[in-house]
C-alpha cells in the first residue's frame, strides 16, 4: 500500500492539522443566514412561471422543453 | 498586460521525453523538488506519491528504451484533486471524516490517465468534499495563490490549480460543481476546461452534486487539454480540433452589461482585451440573452445543496461531527427545501437552458469574464467596487450556468490585473462541442500572446 509509504515520506507535506489555520473563519455562525437564503431562493423559483416545463433531466433524457 | 508564459507546456514536456532529449525520471524530479522548496507554504498536496511516482517514472523510460510508447502523456507527471479513488493511496476528499482512507479502486479517469503512461505525483488539497469555492480547508490546510501567498487559490479545485501554476505537476485532474475547476484556474494563471456533461466519467470520485459534477484537467497551455482529453474521452475528435474551429469563421456571444457588468476594473480590461484580440483574429460579435445570475444561483444553490445532503445524508447522521462546520451547515441547509422545491428547480433549470440554446442562436462561442475579481485575501467576504460582498457569490458568479446545462467552458489566462495578481476570460460551448471550444481558446491565447 504505497499511499501510507508516501505520506510519511513526503517530507514537504505537513501531516493533517498541522498547518496553520489561524485565517480560517468560523462560518457556523452563519447556518441561519444559509437556511434563509435557500428558503428565499426556493420561494423565488416558486414564484416564477414555468409554463408546462419538464425538468431539466428529461429535457436532457431527449424530451422536448 | 499580458505575460508570456514561462513553463514548459504538457505537449513540449512529451516531445521531450519522447525524443530522448529529457526522461521521465528527470521531469519527476524536476517537479518532486518544486514540491519539496514550495508545498510547505503553499498547501497544494494533501499526499505527495514520491516513491511511486519515482518508480513508474523509471518503469515508463524503461518502456520508451524498448519501444513502448503509451501515447501524448507518457512519462509526464499529473496530480489529482483529492476527490478522485485511488487503489492504495488515500483519498480524503480534504475531510476529516475519510482522513487516511484508502479505497480498494481506482476512479476511471485516473486509471485511464495512467494506462496511457502519466505518473501520478500527488492528490491536492480541495476545500473540504469540495463545497467551496475558497479552498480554505481547516485540516489540511488553506491553500495559498502561488502568485501571491496572502491571497487565495480558490477552489474547490486549488489544489490541482497551485500545483500546475507553481511547477509542482505538469497537469492536474479537476472537479467542477460552480466552477470549481475554472475558478482556480483564474485565480492561480492556468487554463481550466470543464468539458460538456457525460464526456469524462466520473466514476471512483466522491461526489458533491450528481447532476452538476463534472471532471476536467487544469493545464499550463490549450493547446495542453487535446493530449489529455484524448485519453479521457477517446471517441471525441480532439486531434482534430484546430480545424473544426477556425477563428474567423465564428461569432461570439456577448451577454448583456447586467450580467458582465460589476467586475474589477483589472477584469474588466482583459475581457476587452479578449474580446479584441478575438476579433482581430476574424471573429464576429454578437450581443445575446443570458440567464440572470441571481437566478442562477438560486436554481444552483437549491439543487447542489439538495444533492450534497442526499449524498452525505447517512454519514451526516453517523458521523456529523467529523464534518467542519462550514460544510455542515452546507450540507444540513438544505433539510428546509421539500423534493418539490428540488423538482421545480430542475424545472427552472430548463429556463435557463433555453435561454443559452437562444443566445447560441446567434453566436457560437459566449465570453465573458471567468470570475469578476482578482484572487482576494482569506476570510468571508470581499471588497468589490466599492461594496463588501460574500465570497463565494462573488467567485462563483459567472460560471454556473455552464454546470446547469452540461456545456463545455473554458478558463483562458488573459494576463495580470491589481497587484499584479492573474486575471482570466471563459468561453462557453454549445454542448457537445467541446473540441471547437479548445481550438477558439487556442486562437485568442496565441492572439494574445501568452
Amino acid at each position: 500500500m504505497d499511499g501510507e509509504r508516501d505520506t510519511k515520506s513526503a517530507s514537504p507535506v505537513a501531516a493533517a492539522g498541522e498547518h496553520d489555520t489561524a485565517s480560517i473563519t468560523d462560518p457556523a455562525r452563519d447556518t441561519e443566514d444559509l437556511t434563509a437564503q435557500l428558503k428565499e431562493a426556493a420561494a423565488r423559483l416558486r414564484a416564477r412561471d414555468v409554463g408546462d416545463l419538464a425538468p431539466y433531466f428529461a429535457m436532457t433524457a431527449g424530451q422536448e422543453p | 498586460m499580458t505575460v508570456r508564459r514561462t513553463q514548459p507546456t504538457l505537449t513540449e514536456l512529451a516531445d521531450a521525453i519522447r525524443s530522448g532529449r529529457t526522461s521521465s525520471v528527470e521531469v519527476v524530479e524536476e517537479a518532486l523538488d518544486q514540491i519539496r522548496q514550495k508545498d510547505s507554504s503553499l498547501h497544494a498536496f494533501i499526499t505527495c506519491t514520491a516513491d511511486s511516482a519515482r518508480q513508474r517514472a523509471s518503469e515508463v523510460d524503461r518502456e520508451l528504451s524498448e519501444g513502448r510508447y503509451r501515447g501524448p502523456l507518457h512519462g509526464v507527471p499529473f496530480s489529482v484533486k483529492d476527490v478522485f479513488m485511488t487503489e492504495g493511496v488515500p483519498t480524503t476528499a480534504g475531510s476529516r471524516l475519510l482522513a487516511g482512507r484508502i479505497f480498494d479502486r481506482t476512479a476511471r479517469c485516473v486509471t485511464q490517465l495512467l494506462d496511457a503512461g502519466a505518473v501520478l505525483i500527488g492528490k491536492t488539497n480541495t476545500h473540504e468534499f469540495h463545497a467551496g469555492a475558497t479552498n480554505e480547508n481547516e485540516l489540511f490546510g488553506q491553500c495559498r495563490n502561488p502568485a501571491r501567498s496572502d491571497r487565495i487559490s480558490g477552489g474547490s479545485s486549488g489544489g490541482s490549480a497551485v500545483s500546475v501554476a507553481a511547477g509542482m505537476a505538469v497537469f492536474s485532474l479537476g472537479a467542477d460543481t460552480g466552477g470549481s475547476i475554472r475558478i482556480p484556474s483564474a485565480l492561480c494563471g492556468v487554463v481550466g476546461f470543464k468539458p460538456s456533461f457525460g464526456r469524462v466519467s466520473p466514476q471512483g470520485m466522491i461526489t458533491e452534486s450528481w447532476s452538476c459534477d463534472h471532471v476536467g484537467p487544469i493545464v499550463r497551455s490549450v493547446s495542453d487539454c487535446a493530449p489529455v482529453m484524448s485519453v479521457l474521452d477517446p471517441a471525441g475528435s480532439w486531434s482534430r480540433a484546430d480545424e473544426m474551429g477556425r477563428a474567423d469563421r465564428i461569432t461570439i456571444g456577448i451577454p448583456p452589461d447586467a450580467v458582465l457588468g460589476d467586475v474589477t476594473p483589472g477584469v474588466a480590461a482583459a475581457f476587452h482585451r479578449a474580446l479584441a484580440a478575438l476579433q482581430q483574429a476574424g471573429a464576429t460579435l454578437a450581443s445575446v440573452p443570458w440567464p440572470e445570475a441571481e437566478l442562477v444561483s438560486d436554481v444552483l444553490q437549491v439543487i447542489i445543496w439538495s444533492e450534497a445532503a442526499e449524498y452525505h445524508r447517512e454519514g451526516l447522521e453517523s458521523s456529523g461531527n467529523q464534518y467542519s462546520a462550514e460544510v455542515r451547515r452546507k450540507f444540513t441547509a438544505a433539510s428546509v427545501l421539500s423534493c418539490v422545491d428540488y423538482v421545480h428547480a430542475q424545472r427552472v433549470r430548463t429556463q435557463i437552458a433555453m435561454t443559452v440554446a437562444e443566445a447560441h442562436k446567434s453566436a457560437d462561442i459566449i465570453l465573458m469574464p471567468t470570475v469578476p475579481s482578482e484572487a482576494p485575501t482569506p476570510g468571508r467576504s470581499i471588497l468589490l467596487n466599492g461594496s463588501v460582498r460574500e465570497i463565494e457569490r462573488v467567485l462563483a458568479r459567472l460560471t454556473p450556468v455552464a454546470n446547469l446545462v452540461g456545456a463545455p467552458a473554458l478558463a483562458v489566462p488573459c494576463g495580470l490585473g491589481a497587484d499584479q495578481l492573474p486575471v482570466s476570460v471563459m468561453l462557453q460551448g454549445k454542448r457537445g462541442q467541446d473540441e471547437i471550444l479548445l481550438a477558439v481558446g487556442s486562437r485568442l491565447e496565441d492572439a494574445l500572446e501568452l
